[in-house]
């Protein structure tokens, strides 16, 4: 018997007696989700007092969340460089105390962090997480992620968020890494890549963050790139070749300051390739097409992106320049059940969805009826 | 909770999620915690991903995310002697060499213990895996010879010579 025969044999038979678990799993699961948007709602809240607190002048600026840092421009004198110029595609800079591992993906910690095992899968107490995702880099942007926007010293763009979750402290950024070929021929399409600041206490944050913040503003492809957003010399897209679609039809949304995202892509239709420029505009309106005032609104939101898009036509699930979001801050204020929303694009194209029914979620959930209300753009 | 179709994809998908948890942490408890979470994920963003293999990938990947945070958080944990681990744990049923297997895989890195049971319990093609762990297919595997290798040395000298086949017998 080959060790994968018995490898095999052992993981079912491990399982093979399973006990049952203690409660209604489902129940659990369901529960959880909705203490997630609890706890969002909680952040926002905390956010909406730490921004009216420096609108009154208690704290300072440098002290709003999600600010990005800024860092010394110039690369100090004996930084080393470190090159990944196949799957990854990038190169940066960092300390010469400092270590880089690649464990799929590449982990930048100061070196007495560093792990003396180096199959070893986490960091330490400190360190920098690297990866590659295959997708464009606002993706994220449809899980209502809070983020602020940025540029590199090259000028690419990054989308930068914050998070702190059973002590440990995250920094995280997506950069968008343009359109390269994984292999030849193969996965063209738009890249990000992401980089995650770890530390497991406020105070290792706060000693090793700006270095970290530093070295993430050194990240530049090793090879070149293709712009994310496509090819300006293609033949610009026909009307009849495209139009916009509501990524789902989704019935799960986060209630309270959580806000609805509206998220859509463009649906290649048919005809040669091309460039599309566009802007759609997002509206709120009754049933028989009555304008609903929603601040906010019409909200002008720009795509730019070929079609079709890495070769393939448009899915359900976003994945590259063609997606667009707005959010709906506090959409539970929503006027009435036969209200939708409407995207428009500069070319006459439309199309209309009904607002999510708020069933899905508990119903003791608090809405915030004197909360800001409005519609905007996203990121 | 009006949404038949997210019920129907728990039943399916609750109790493997599940497996793959025990065996990724050897804990019913955190078997438990991972695939609710990864549930209540998924179920947040049902309306993306409620095409059904789309919707198992996706919960598969949150399940693979939060298993590694919780091996980064147990190692930090262990460092610092703030946790110990439970006396009362669950030890599977097996035949012939299955404890020493078992024990073995236990002192696996994440990372290698992962590719291991998404090839060899999942039987998923490597370049799922590696779409699943968001490392190129060379990466699995090269995770999945070293991870083979330690379990065999954990087998006893006798063990020790047995040819591996990098992978084979699961999809490549």
């Amino acid at each position: 018997m080959t060790i994968e025969e018995r490898v095999r044999r052992m993981l079912a038979e491990a399982v093979a007696a399973e006990p049952a678990p203690s409660g209604a799993p489902f129940d659990r699961a369901v529960r959880r989700r909705r203490q997630r948007s609890l706890r969002a709602a909680v952040v926002a809240v905390a956010l909406l007092l730490a921004a009216t607190a420096v609108v009154t002048g208690v704290h300072a600026l440098t002290t709003k969340p999600g600010a990005v840092p800024t860092v010394p421009p110039a690369v100090p004198t004996g930084w080393k460089t470190f090159q990944n110029v196949g799957f990854y595609n990038l190169k940066f800079r960092y300390p010469p105390d400092w270590s880089v591992e690649g464990r799929g993906g590449f982990v930048i910690a100061p070196g007495q962090f560093a792990s003396a095992d180096s199959s070893s899968p986490v960091p330490g107490p400190f360190a920098v997480e690297v990866g590659l995702g295959p997708q464009y880099y606002l993706f994220v942007v449809q899980n209502g992620a809070r983020v602020t926007r940025g540029r590199l010293p090259d000028g690419r763009a990054f989308i930068r968020w914050t998070s702190t979750q059973a002590g440990a402290h995250t920094v995280n950024y997506t950069i968008d890494w343009g359109q390269y070929c994984l292999s030849p021929g193969h996965d063209c399409g738009a890249k990000s890549i992401n980089a995650s600041i770890q530390a497991t206490s406020q105070a290792l944050l706060d000693r090793y963050s700006q270095v970290a913040e530093q070295i993430v503003r050194t990240f530049q492809p090793a090879r070149p790139t293709a712009a994310s957003t496509g090819d300006r010399n293609r033949p610009a897209c026909r009307p009849d070749q495209w139009r916009p679609v509501f990524s789902s039809e989704n019935k799960v949304t986060l209630d309270g300051p959580g806000g609805w995202v509206i998220s859509g892509d463009i649906r290649y239709l048919q005809g040669p390739a091309c460039h599309l420029r566009t802007t759609l505009r997002l509206t709120v309106e009754q049933a028989d097409g009555t304008p609903v005032a929603v601040p906010g609104t019409p909200s002008p939101f720009a795509v730019e992106a070929d079609l079709p898009e890495n070769g393939g036509v448009a899915g359900d699930v976003p994945r590259g320049a063609t997606m667009w979001f707005w959010r709906w801050d506090n959409w539970c204020r929503q006027p009435q059940p036969t209200v939708r929303v409407r995207v428009t694009a500069d070319s006459g194209a439309t199309t209309t969805r009904p607002l999510p029914p708020r069933s899905i979620q508990d119903p003791r959930f608090p809405c915030h009826p004197n909360a800001p209300w409005r519609i905007v753009p996203l990121p | 909770m009006d949404d038949r179709e997210f019920l129907d994809f728990f039943a399916d998908q609750y109790w493997p999620l599940r497996r793959v948890g025990f065996l990724l942490t050897g804990d019913w408890h955190q078997a438990d915690e991972l695939a609710q979470e990864a549930m209540a994920r998924t179920y947040a963003a049902w309306g993306r991903v409620r095409e059904r293999e789309r919707a198992a990938a996706y919960a598969r990947k949150v399940l693979l995310n939060r298993y590694r945070s919780l091996a980064r958080r147990t190692r930090v944990e262990a460092r610092h002697l703030l946790a110990s681990r439970p006396q009362d744990r669950y030890e599977p049923d097996f035949s012939g060499d299955g404890p020493l297997l078992w024990e073995a895989l236990q002192r696996l890195p994440a990372r290698q213990r992962s590719a291991i049971v998404l090839r060899f319990y999942l039987d998923l093609p490597e370049a799922e895996v590696a779409r699943l762990l968001g490392v190129p297919a060379g990466t699995v595997k090269s995770w999945t010879h070293r991870g083979l290798a330690r379990l065999r040395t954990g087998l006893g000298s006798e063990y020790r010579n047995e040819p591996l086949q990098s992978g084979g017998g699961a999809r490549p």
